[in-house]
């Protein structure tokens, strides 16, 4: 339906008046898609008004949100955290050694004092494994580890690559991303880095559809594709897809043993 | 109705002030909340932080709007936010198959507050998107009256031959842009929030 705007709108701004406003006010307790209509184009105009009118404001707010979002929701952030905890609650646990210690020396026949250095080690060894309790991690976080990106010392294809390599190799993939999606050279390591910068981010997708398109390529680095294709299906918990990739990964291939390790894991 | 304002009121202050240090004591208290949250209904480390950063902007935006006091604790309303964003975005992304059963009870019980907050970002995203549709032309005209920048001054700077034909413009893209809305299914689900009788003068 066609609505006279002008009519809305000066009504809105309260420059219509005379018979025309009382015309207009009857109309509106009539006609409920009119009545619809202006509220709506009121409302667009609240909403969209109050966006505008505080521009600056929202810029500097998400600029905020930005810095603080890396700190508490990075990998590194919330993996560092729980570390933090885990030694925390550990540190708080009274285990009165020394005491007892004594008490058992006092019993224990002095032949057997040669054993205290085998049993410090285990009991460092057991803290260690409470500490990073590596049955806690899931298969791909045991496996998965980021492509390190190296292209030399020449730059080509995009600009700031070298940069994007440096933030990438340190974990800020967000700031690398938007350099590959740019870049238009030729090397391959850099859609990898993609895909890999796509997967930490959450784009399991996009990292998906990057490794897949290597991966049906033929080159030196269709086996690395593959590797990291299987780790963003298991992400997406498709299991079968996984291993469907892993087996493509062909003896002497740098991820050979790895697949041939995780395989079975996928069970 | 008790309007007296909840000491974390100054949660709402600091978003307001941009003030970093106590919008970084939000994100310490209550960035493990969501983090659970989105890892029990299928989000990763990514969507928490986009969902809390989305969150925040939709409640700053319902406060700037005015008559708002938080009478309750900030992390009920957060949640409460925070949850039914995250409902809507699945919606969005036609993932509701993946809602746990709780999750959508939980909606169904949102506050009052919480449930306008979110319907209010939901139709600001929703004008947004189809804005962004619109000519050229049309955006930087519409631009201009959202700003109230008057219809002369708006004529001089585009140099528009007229007031009238100024007008004439405007009301043709204000329009377009109304029908674009109106034919997007999420306008219908939208539509009781924007109560006529609210909003029409009588």
């Amino acid at each position: 339906m066609n609505f006279n705007y002008e009519q809305i709108d000066q009504y809105i701004e309260g420059t219509l008046t005379g018979e025309a406003l009382a015309n207009f006010e009857a109309k509106l307790l009539t006609d409920k898609t009119l009545a619809e209509e202006v509220a709506l184009y009121k409302d667009v105009d609240v909403t969209l008004a109050s966006a505008y009118a505080y521009k600056e404001e929202d810029a500097a707010l998400e600029q905020t949100f930005n810095q603080l979002g890396k700190k508490y929701f990075t990998k590194e952030a919330i993996i560092q955290e729980a570390d933090s905890a885990k030694i925390k609650q550990d540190n708080t646990k009274v285990i009165p050694l020394q005491p007892r210690a004594k008490e058992s020396e006092d019993r224990q026949p002095s032949g057997l004092r040669w054993l205290r250095p085998i049993i410090g080690l285990v009991a460092a060894a057991l803290i260690a494994l409470l500490i990073f309790q590596p049955w806690q991690r899931s298969l791909i976080d045991r496996y998965y580890e980021p492509f390190a990106l190296e292209i030399g010392q020449r730059s080509d294809g995009a600009a700031g690559l070298k940069d994007a390599q440096k933030a990438y190799n340190s974990g800020d993939y967000a700031s690398a991303l938007p350099v590959f999606e740019k870049y238009t050279g030729d090397k391959i390591e850099v859609q990898i880095a993609k895909g890999n910068a796509e997967y930490y981010l959450g784009k399991t997708d996009a990292a998906i559809s990057t490794f897949q398109k290597i991966a049906s390529g033929n080159s030196v680095y269709t086996p690395t594709a593959n590797w990291y294709l299987a780790g963003a299906y298991l992400k997406q918990n498709e299991p079968e897809k996984a291993k469907a990739v892993l087996d493509k990964i062909p003896e002497g291939s740098d991820y050979y043993d790895l697949a041939k390790q995780l395989r079975p894991e996928i069970e | 109705m008790d309007r007296t304002p909840h000491s974390d009121q100054k949660y709402i202050d600091a978003l307001l002030n941009n003030d970093a240090q106590l919008i970084d004591e939000i994100y310490l208290k209550w960035h493990k909340d969501v983090l659970n949250f989105i890892r029990k209904n299928n989000g990763n480390e990514q969507d928490a932080d986009d969902l809390f950063q989305e969150s925040l902007m939709a409640i700053i935006r319902r406060v700037r709007k005015g008559d708002f006091v938080l009478t309750v604790p900030f992390g009920g309303y957060f949640y409460a936010v925070y949850s039914t964003q995250w409902k809507s975005n699945l919606r969005e992304n036609k993932k509701d198959k993946v809602i746990k059963e709780e999750f959508k009870q939980y909606i169904h019980e949102s506050p009052p507050l919480a449930l306008e907050t979110t319907l209010q970002e939901e139709r600001y995203q929703l004008y947004k998107k189809y804005f962004e549709q619109l000519s050229e032309n049309c955006r930087q005209l519409l631009s201009l009256t959202f700003q109230k920048i008057s219809r002369k001054k708006i004529m001089e700077r585009l140099g528009y031959a007229s007031e009238n034909s100024t007008n004439q413009r405007i009301h043709r893209c204000r329009g377009n842009l109304q029908e674009l809305v109106k034919q997007d299914p999420a306008y219908q689900q939208l539509k009781a929030a924007i109560n006529p009788n609210k909003n029409i003068k009588t």
